[in-house]
């Protein structure tokens, strides 16, 4: 029966959730086809009196819908709060941060949802943890300074080797390959010889020891696994979707990172559009306020409309502007009149700030309408 | 060498409210004569009528004036003077300086020194200018024959706009005078 | 699919329309009904229900027009 409906629907101009709600409420109460049918007309009927009238000033309302709960917002002052033991900026600043497409957030994280055949199983989840847990050398072995011979000595630990599924061929492999230096096994330890007797140059060696990543990826400082519902989730600290999304046993189409400006570049234009409306909605829904999902909409649409994802300020939005005069309003008033007298630029007064600074009517509302007369001849009928 | 032409002109006129419920072409006609008629342009010159409205175009309503504007297309007739043309006119009034000569739509002065090499008296009683040797006369519904030798159009204020002409030259003056020269002249020959 | 808003007006016009034809009435325009109503916005509230300003509305568009509808997803 729902396939009937959403087959009626099909030709409506619904958006999709409008649709499935629709064919939720006609399967709870076992509409037939006609009464389906006449549901259906009369919630286009509904949906075109709802739509946004042509000159209504959505940018505005949008500002105003989202702005009065971002005051409730600023008041509250814990921003931070634990999800699953990991830290996630909240509140005003992750909003700030969205809008301003901060290419590095402060606290990226990931949720990474897992193959069927890896999902159900604790240790298999445990196994791509893991892989993706960036590991240390401090993590799985003693690094030793010793002075006397001028030398680095690695013992490595044999239970947290095992831990992480490594042996000490491979993190010999790895030392020499990274660090470019002969290693030495020397009665299950790793001896290494630095050439020429400096101080400095031993200290160098540590320090990029200590750095080394011997597995995993460098970007996942920490990776948490939990249950929800019938499967295993990794949540990560700090983010690198191209790399994850590479890892064997990743569900890539269920994972997602809330660093939008990298989903940007890996996924594109639109998931960077959903990635910003879902990230701004969470974030506001998190501080249990309520906004509707169109004002964000429109938001996003505006930063991603020219196939380029732009912040809303300065940098983005307001100063890619056309208008000096709105570009002026906006910020650094002195400087962009400046810079516009020096480029010799043109304002057209096309816009709606540029007619508010020079008291013209504006193009929006009752001042977008052009009246003409029907022709009327001879008085008084 | 022009003095009278015929131009289309485009322009908006405003229709004021009170006047809606008339005959649109009607008003509109006579809205036309009561802008234009008058109106100098610097390039056309006078314009003296509107000959006919080719073309009313959509109603326009402005925000903040009940008015309607209306672009409407419509052929006129202009008066230009030119700079040392020949014209004829009737002198239409006589004063103490010169003599007003009309020249159809503007009135143009002819000075008293622009008339006769003669020296002219002014008569007050029958408003007449009359030469001290020569005792020829002119005066109020005269034709005369005159060179336009000064120009200043006013577009903004037509009325103040001037016109300076002289009759001190070979076969211009007074009709009744040139008849008597050439009568002279025939009989004389 | 093609569909037509179910008003002849948007608010935004109704306004303006109204508005224009009560400065036209108020500035001496002939009234185009009988009325008791001395109240200029008033007739023009009355004609505008009964449709006889001699007023409309130019649009860029006349219809509101869903051209097609891809899903991306």
């Amino acid at each position: 029966m729902r396939e009937k409906y959403m087959e009626i629907m099909h030709d409506y101009p619904f958006p999709e959730y409008l649709k499935k709600s629709i064919a939720d409420e006609l399967e709870r109460i076992q509409a037939d086809e006609e009464t389906a049918r006449k549901v259906i007309e009369r919630c286009h009927e509904a949906y075109l009196r709802n739509l946004v009238e042509p000159g209504e000033a959505a940018g505005i309302v949008a500002a105003q819908s989202i702005g009065e709960p971002g005051t409730q917002m600023t008041m509250r002052t814990f921003h931070y709060a634990g999800v699953a033991e990991i830290n996630v900026t909240l509140g005003l600043p992750r909003l700030i941060e969205i809008l301003d497409v901060r290419k590095n957030p402060s606290t990226p994280m990931m949720t990474i949802k897992l193959l069927p055949e890896y999902a159900k199983d604790r240790e298999k989840a445990r196994e791509i943890a893991n892989r993706l847990e960036a590991t240390y050398i401090t993590d799985i072995a003693e690094i030793v300074t010793d002075l006397r011979y001028m030398r680095v000595i690695v013992r490595p630990d044999e239970k947290a080797l095992e831990r992480k599924s490594l042996d000490r061929e491979k993190l010999k492999k790895k030392i020499e390959k990274s660090l470019k230096i002969e290693v030495e096994e020397q009665n299950g330890e790793f001896v290494i010889q630095i050439e020429e007797p400096s101080y400095k140059k031993l200290m160098d060696t540590f320090d990029r020891l200590r750095r080394l990543v011997v597995s995993g990826i460098k970007e996942i400082r920490r990776v948490i696994i939990r249950r929800e519902g019938d499967e295993y989730v990794l949540y990560t600290e700090g983010s690198n979707f191209k790399r994850v999304m590479k890892e064997k046993g990743v569900d890539f189409t269920r994972t997602v990172t809330n660093n939008i400006y990298e989903i940007y570049e890996v996924l594109g234009i639109e998931a960077a559009r959903n990635a910003v409306i879902n990230e701004a909605i969470s974030t506001l829904e998190e501080q249990g306020l309520e906004v509707d999902r169109r004002h964000i909409m429109l938001v996003a649409d505006v930063m991603t409309a020219d196939g380029e994802l732009k912040q809303i300020g300065r940098h983005g939005i307001a100063g890619e502007k056309q208008s000096i005069l709105a570009r002026a309003a906006f910020e650094m008033t002195v400087n962009n009149l400046l810079d516009a007298a020096v480029k010799g630029e043109f304002d057209r007064l096309n816009g709606i700030t540029e007619n508010i600074i020079v008291g013209q009517p504006i193009k929006l509302g009752t001042g977008d309408v052009e009246l003409r007369v029907k022709l009327f001849t001879g008085g008084d009928k | 060498m022009l003095m009278y032409g015929r131009i289309k002109v485009r322009d908006t006129v405003r229709v004021p409210p009170d006047k809606l419920g008339e005959n649109l072409d009607e008003i509109i006609e006579e809205l036309l004569w009561e802008n234009f008629e008058g109106r100098i342009d610097k390039e056309y010159g006078m314009i003296v009528c509107i000959e006919s409205i080719e073309e009313i175009g959509e109603g326009k309503i402005i925000e903040g004036d009940g008015g309607i504007y209306f672009d409407v297309v419509f052929n006129a007739i202009t008066f230009k003077p030119v700079m040392q043309e020949v014209v004829e006119g009737v002198v239409s009034e006589i004063v103490e300086f010169g003599a007003f000569v009309s020249l159809g739509p503007l009135d143009g002065l002819l000075h008293m020194s622009q008339i006769t090499d003669d020296y002219l008296n002014y008569d007050e009683k029958s408003k007449r200018l009359i030469g001290k040797e020569s005792r020829r006369t002119i005066e109020e519904g005269d034709i005369v024959r005159v060179r336009i030798v000064a120009l200043s159009l006013r577009e903004k204020e037509p009325e103040k706009s001037k016109i300076g002409l002289t009759m001190r030259q070979p076969w211009l003056g007074a009709m009744k005078w040139i008849q008597e020269d050439k009568e002279k002249l025939e009989s004389g020959g | 699919m093609k569909k037509v808003f179910p008003f002849e007006y948007t608010r935004f016009e109704k306004a303006r329309i109204i508005g224009a034809r009560a400065l036209q009435i108020a500035m001496g325009a002939p009234v185009l009904i009988e009325t008791n109503s001395k109240n200029p916005l008033d007739i023009a509230k009355d004609e505008f229900e009964r449709g006889v300003i001699p007023i409309t509305v130019r649009r860029r568009r006349d219809a509101f027009v869903w051209l097609q509808r891809h899903d991306l997803f």
